[in-house]
C-alpha cells in the first residue's frame, strides 16, 4: 500500500523523490505536480512547498543572502504560477524569504554596530512608542536592492499591541537600532541594508555555510510547526467549547476535527454537521462515521481519523446542505476552518461558507474560523474572484446525463468561496484567539512587505 | 319488526305496525326486488316508502301496483324516498342473506342520529364485503335508541344503518324473504333504477380510496339515507383520512381542502336526495378543483409572467415548484420572454434537476424551441458563486404554504435561498394558490416540519460501473494523462489499484449505511423550512399580488380558518 502510494503522484510520491533527484527536476516536478492539481488543497501545498524550498536552500550555489533570496524568490513564483489558487504556497516561499531575511538581520546585528552618532540607544520594546509610525511616512522605500528593508518597516513588536506571540520576531530589538526612523535619517544605502546610514556598518564576513544551515533550521522549524499547527489550535478549544452547547459545522478538515475531538474528551455537546455536497460530503460521512476518507475524495484538507466523534459520546447530527438554514435556529456557534485567510481579515472557504455564514448571521450565532499560521497570507483580496477555485463539473451533472451536459448552459462546481471579514467573529490561530479586526496586523506580522510581491 | 324500524327512522312516523301490512310489504319488497346482482344495487321502486306513507292507499292493491302507485302519486320527499329504497334494499338484504346462508349481515339500527355502527355485510355482497374490511374502526360512543340494536361488537363503530337489514339470528319478526328471481323495474320509475353503477363502482374501485368507495357503496346502498347519517358517514370517511395523513402528514393545502369539504358537507341542504347531493358534491369538488387548482395556476403563471421583462431577465428558482415550471413555460411560450433561468437543487430529492430537464425538454436550450432562454444549474453549495457570477434580475419560489405572518413554508432549502437572494438584491417572489394560505403562525423551521427518510441521505452512487471510473480515476490521480506521468505504474499495480476502486466504490455507496448502528450518529432530513418574511417581497396568487404579511387579508375572504 505503501508502495503503491509512492507511485501515485501525489505528495507521497513527491517527498520519496526528493533525495534523490537533482534540484532543478525536483523544481520541475513539484510544478507539474500543482499544475495537475496533484497536490491540493491547503496542508499539502504548503508542505511540498517547504520541502522543494529546503531542498533548494541546501543544493543552491549562492553563498550570499541576496543571491539566496532571489534564487528562493525565482523558484517561489513559478511554484505560485503553478498554482495560483493554492495561497500556502505562496505563504511558505514568504515565510522561507523572511527566514532568509530575518537571519541576515541577525547575522548583521551580530556584528558590532559601533559607535554612531545618530543612533537612539536601544529602548526597551516595551517602551516604543506607536508615534513612530507608520514609518512609511519618514522615508522612501528603497528598492534597489534585494535585501532593502522597506522604509515603512513597523517598528512595533508583537508584545506592545499585545497580539499573539510569534516565533523568531520579524523585528528583534536588534534590528530596531538597525531601523533608519531610529538612525533619524534616511540617507544612504549600502549594497547590504538601504536605509542604513551608519557608517561604522562592516561588511558582512563570509559565513555562506553558517547562514545557509541556519537558514535551514529556520525551514525545518517551519515544516514542523506546519505538523503540529493542528494540535495548537486544538489545544484552545476547550476555551471555545462549553458544555450542552450545539455546534455548527460544515463540511471537514482536520483542524475542525481535531478541535472538537479534544473538547470532546473534556465537555459533552451536540454537533450538527453540514455534510457539504458535492465536494466534501464523503470525506464528512466518512469522518463522521469513522471510516477511511475513499481515495481521491480528500479534497481541501482532509484527513481519516480512526475515532469519530461519536466514539466520545458526542450526539452528531449530520444534515444535507438544504437544512442549514432550518437548524442553526438550534445552534450555538458555527466552528469552521478556512482554506486560506486574507490580509483584511477575510477568508476563502469550502463551497458554501457564504450561505452557512449569512444564516449564522441571520440567527445571531457567532462564527469562529479555525486557521493555521500558514494559511494567512498576506494577500490583498482586490478581486474576491480570484480565489474562487474550481473542481469537477461531473460532481454536480454526471456526465452520463447527457441531457443535462448538452442542454445546460453552464454548469459550475466552485469548490471555495470567499467571505467577508465582517461574517467572522474570531479567528483561532495556532498562536492563540485573534479577532477579526487585528487579523491584518498579525498576518502582516508575520511577513515582510517586501515579500509581498513575489 | 321491519317496518316498524323503517318508520322509526325518521322518528315522526308511528310505530305499529299491522301484521296485514306487513304482509303486504313483505309482498311488495318481494316483487319490488330487484333480483339484481349480488353486489349492492341502487334504491329501486320506492314501494317501501309509499308502502309507509300510503299504507292505507296500497294496502289492497297488489304488490306492482302498489309500486306504480307509489310512484305516481306520491310526492315523496327525499327522506322518505330514502327510507323507501332503504327498506326495500334492506328486504332484499335480508333475503339474500338468508339464501345465502350467511351469518354476517348488516344489522339493523334504527336511530340514525348518534349511532354508528359497521359491521360487516353479507358476504354475498362482494362489493360490500370489501368494505367490511374497511369498515371495522374504532368504537365512537353511540347511544342506543332503539331495542332493536343487536349488541355492539367491541372495536365496532356504529353507522346509523337504514333498517330492516336485521340479521336473521337476532330479529324474529322478521319473516324469511324470499328469493325473488326476477329483475322487475318498474317503467315509470325507470330513472331511478341504478344504470351500470354498480359495474363501474367495482371497476372504479382502484382508483378510489377504499374507504371512499365504501362510503359510496352505502350512500348507493342506501343503508346510508338519512342525511344525518350521510354526513356522519362521510365525515367517518374523512377520518379516514387521518390514516392518510399518517401516511404522510396534510399538507397546508390539503388541510385546507379538507376543511372546505366538511364546511361544504355541513351546508348541505337536508331536503336534497341522495343523488342530488352527491352529484352535488361532486360537482363543488371538481369546481373547486378547477378553480382553486387548476386556473388558479394558470392565472398565477400569467401574473408572474407579467412582471418579467421581454429579454434580459435572469431568474433564480429553487427545486421543483408546479406553479413556477408552469410560469417559466408560460412565460418561455406564450409571452415569449427571453430569459436565463437558474436552477439550484439540493440533496436528497433533486428535485431541481427535474425541473431542469423538463425546461431542457420544453426547448430551453440551443436548437430548441424556446432557444432564447438558457438553463443554468447549481447546487446551493455553489449558490453564492452562482450569485457572484450572473446579474440575477428575480427570484421565483414556490409554496407548500403561506403562513399567517407572511413566512414561506417550502421545500428545505428554499430559505437560503431567499436569504442569498435578499443579500445580492434580488425580489424574491413566492408564487402560491391562496389554497395554500393558513392563519397558522411558526417563527422557526422547525416547530411545523415533516421528516423525510434519513436513509435518503446515504448516498447512492449512481452508476456502480461509472463509480469504478471515476474513482479509479481520481486515485491514480492523472494516470489517465499517463504520457506525462514519470512514475507510470505497472500493469500489476494498475490491477491492484483497479480492485482497490472497486472496493472503494463499494465503500462509497455504504460509508452511512451503517449509521443505524452508530450510537449518537443520527441523520436528519427535513422536508420544509420556514423562510422568514424580511426574505420575501411578494406573493402572487390567482386572487392578485399582496405582500407576504397580507396573508391573513385573503384568509380573512375566505373565512377564518379553524
Amino acid at each position: 500500500m505503501a508502495a503503491d502510494l509512492l507511485l501515485v503522484p501525489g505528495l507521497a510520491s513527491f517527498r520519496a523523490s526528493l533525495p534523490s533527484w537533482p534540484v532543478e527536476k525536483s523544481i520541475e516536478h513539484l510544478i507539474s505536480l500543482f499544475r495537475r492539481r496533484q497536490i491540493r488543497g491547503p496542508k499539502p501545498c504548503a508542505l511540498a512547498t517547504a520541502w522543494l524550498l529546503r531542498k533548494v536552500v541546501s543544493t543552491t550555489r549562492a553563498t550570499e543572502p541576496g543571491k539566496l533570496i532571489l534564487r528562493v524568490q525565482d523558484v517561489g513564483k513559478k511554484l505560485v504560477e503553478a498554482a495560483p489558487r493554492e495561497l500556502t504556497v505562496g505563504n511558505i516561499v514568504r515565510r522561507v524569504l523572511g527566514a532568509i531575511r530575518e537571519e541576515e538581520e541577525n547575522r548583521e546585528a551580530d556584528t558590532p554596530l559601533g559607535s554612531e552618532p545618530n543612533s537612539i540607544p536601544p529602548t526597551p520594546a516595551g517602551e516604543l512608542p506607536t508615534s513612530f509610525l507608520p514609518a512609511s511616512a519618514i522615508a522612501p522605500a528603497r528598492d534597489d536592492s534585494p535585501l532593502g528593508r522597506p522604509q515603512n518597516r513597523p517598528a512595533l513588536l508583537s508584545q506592545q499591541t499585545g497580539g499573539p506571540e510569534r516565533r523568531p520576531a520579524v523585528t528583534s530589538m536588534f534590528s530596531i537600532m538597525a531601523h533608519p526612523t531610529m538612525r533619524g535619517s534616511a540617507g544612504g544605502s549600502s549594497p547590504i541594508r538601504s536605509g542604513s546610514s551608519t557608517p561604522s556598518t562592516v561588511p558582512q564576513p563570509p559565513q555562506n555555510t553558517d547562514f545557509r544551515a541556519e537558514v535551514l533550521e529556520a525551514i525545518t522549524e517551519i515544516v514542523d510547526e506546519l505538523d503540529q499547527a493542528d494540535e495548537q489550535v486544538a489545544g484552545y478549544a476547550l476555551d471555545h467549547i462549553s458544555s450542552q452547547e450545539t455546534i455548527f459545522t460544515y463540511s471537514t478538515s482536520p483542524v475542525v476535527q481535531r478541535f472538537l475531538l479534544k473538547a470532546a474528551s473534556k465537555r459533552k455537546f451536540t454537533l450538527i454537521q453540514a455534510e457539504s455536497y458535492p465536494n466534501s460530503h464523503k470525506a464528512t460521512h466518512a469522518t463522521v462515521i469513522g471510516s477511511k476518507i475513499p481515495e481521491g475524495y480528500e479534497d481541501l484538507d482532509t484527513e481519516s481519523f480512526s475515532k469519530p466523534l461519536i466514539a466520545y459520546g458526542i450526539t452528531v447530527l449530520l444534515i444535507p446542505d438544504s437544512s442549514i438554514f432550518a437548524l442553526m435556529s438550534r445552534a450555538n456557534k458555527v466552528i469552521i476552518s478556512a482554506t486560506g485567510v486574507l490580509s483584511n481579515g477575510s477568508i476563502v472557504a469550502a463551497a458554501g461558507t457564504k450561505p452557512l455564514v449569512t444564516a449564522a448571521r441571520f440567527h445571531r450565532v457567532p462564527v469562529i474560523v479555525l486557521a493555521e499560521t500558514y494559511k494567512l497570507s498576506p494577500v490583498v483580496p482586490y478581486d474576491p474572484f480570484d480565489f474562487v477555485d474550481y473542481g469537477d463539473v461531473q460532481k454536480v451533472v454526471p456526465y452520463q446525463d447527457r441531457e443535462m451536459q448538452l442542454g445546460l448552459q453552464s454548469v459550475q462546481n466552485p469548490v471555495t468561496d470567499f467571505v467577508e471579514s465582517e461574517y467572522v467573529d474570531m479567528f483561532v490561530t495556532n498562536l492563540g484567539g485573534v479577532a477579526t479586526g487585528y487579523m491584518y496586523r498579525t498576518i502582516r506580522d508575520q511577513y515582510h512587505d517586501e515579500d509581498l510581491e513575489l | 319488526m321491519s317496518l316498524g324500524d323503517v318508520s322509526r327512522t325518521n322518528g315522526d312516523v308511528p310505530n305499529p305496525m299491522t301484521t296485514p301490512d306487513q304482509d303486504a310489504i313483505e309482498q311488495e319488497q318481494q316483487n319490488a326486488q330487484d333480483g339484481t346482482t349480488e353486489s349492492t344495487t341502487d334504491a329501486t321502486a320506492p314501494s317501501k316508502k309509499s308502502s309507509k306513507k300510503e299504507r292505507p292507499q296500497v294496502q289492497a292493491s297488489t304488490s306492482e301496483q302498489n309500486i306504480a302507485e307509489a310512484g305516481a302519486g306520491v310526492k315523496l320527499t327525499g327522506a322518505a324516498l330514502k327510507k323507501q329504497k332503504a327498506a326495500e334494499k334492506a328486504a332484499r338484504r335480508a333475503e339474500k342473506v338468508a339464501l345465502k346462508g350467511a351469518d354476517q349481515i348488516q344489522p339493523e339500527k334504527p336511530q340514525q342520529r348518534a349511532d354508528i355502527q359497521q359491521q360487516k355485510p353479507s358476504q354475498a355482497e362482494t362489493a360490500t364485503k370489501k368494505d367490511g374490511d374497511h369498515l371495522q374502526t374504532p368504537t365512537q360512543h353511540h347511544k342506543r335508541r332503539g331495542s332493536n340494536q343487536p349488541p355492539l361488537e367491541p372495536g365496532a363503530v356504529r353507522i346509523p344503518f337504514r333498517p330492516g337489514q336485521q340479521p336473521a339470528s337476532t330479529s324474529q319478526s322478521q319473516p324469511q324473504p324470499q328469493q325473488k328471481p326476477a329483475d322487475k323495474r318498474v317503467p315509470m320509475v325507470s330513472h331511478l333504477y341504478p344504470s351500470a353503477r354498480p359495474a363501474s363502482l367495482t371497476t372504479a374501485s382502484r382508483e378510489i380510496h377504499p374507504s371512499v368507495l365504501t362510503l359510496a357503496l352505502h350512500l348507493r346502498s342506501l343503508s346510508l339515507a338519512g342525511s344525518t347519517a350521510r354526513t356522519l358517514s362521510l365525515l367517518l370517511t374523512l377520518k379516514r383520512i387521518t390514516f392518510l395523513s399518517s401516511a404522510r402528514p396534510l399538507g397546508v393545502a390539503q388541510g385546507n381542502a379538507i376543511r372546505w369539504l366538511k364546511k361544504l358537507i355541513s351546508q348541505l341542504d337536508p331536503d336534497l336526495d341522495d343523488a342530488d347531493a352527491k352529484r352535488f358534491l361532486s360537482d363543488a369538488i371538481d369546481g373547486f378543483i378547477v378553480e382553486k387548482i387548476t386556473y388558479a395556476s394558470t392565472i398565477i403563471a400569467e401574473q408572474a409572467s407579467d412582471r418579467l421583462s421581454q429579454t434580459g431577465e435572469t431568474i433564480l428558482v429553487y427545486g421543483k415548484s408546479s406553479l413556477v415550471e408552469k410560469t417559466l413555460l408560460h412565460a418561455a411560450r406564450n409571452d415569449h420572454k427571453k430569459f436565463r433561468v437558474i436552477v439550484v437543487d439540493s440533496r436528497p430529492l433533486f428535485e431541481g434537476r427535474n425541473l431542469a430537464k423538463s425546461l431542457l425538454r420544453a426547448g430551453m436550450h440551443d436548437g430548441g424551441d424556446l432557444s432564447s432562454c438558457e438553463v443554468v444549474y447549481t447546487l446551493i453549495s455553489g449558490l453564492s458563486n452562482v450569485l457572484d457570477q450572473n446579474t440575477v434580475t428575480k427570484c421565483f419560489l414556490g409554496a407548500s404554504g403561506v403562513l399567517g405572518n407572511g413566512t414561506l413554508y417550502s421545500r428545505s432549502g428554499t430559505a437560503m435561498v431567499a436569504m442569498m437572494a435578499r443579500q445580492h438584491k434580488i425580489p424574491v417572489i413566492v408564487l402560491g394558490e391562496s389554497i395554500k394560505f393558513t392563519a397558522k403562525m411558526v417563527v422557526d423551521s422547525l416547530s411545523m416540519n415533516e421528516i423525510g427518510d434519513p436513509d435518503a441521505l446515504i448516498e447512492r452512487e449512481q452508476s456502480h460501473v461509472f463509480t469504478d471510473l471515476s474513482s479509479q480515476t481520481a486515485t491514480k490521480q492523472g494516470e489517465s494523462q499517463n504520457a506525462n506521468t514519470k512514475k507510470g505504474p505497472t500493469k500489476k499495480k494498475e490491477e491492484d489499484q483497479k480492485e482497490q476502486d472497486e472496493a472503494h466504490a463499494k465503500n462509497n455507496e455504504s460509508l452511512l449505511s451503517g449509521w443505524h448502528d452508530q450510537q449518537g450518529l443520527y441523520l436528519l432530513n427535513l422536508m420544509y423550512d420556514v423562510t422568514p418574511r424580511e426574505y420575501l417581497d411578494m406573493v402572487i396568487c390567482e386572487l392578485g399580488t399582496l405582500p407576504p404579511g397580507g396573508v391573513p387579508v385573503v384568509n380573512g375572504v375566505h373565512g377564518a380558518e379553524e
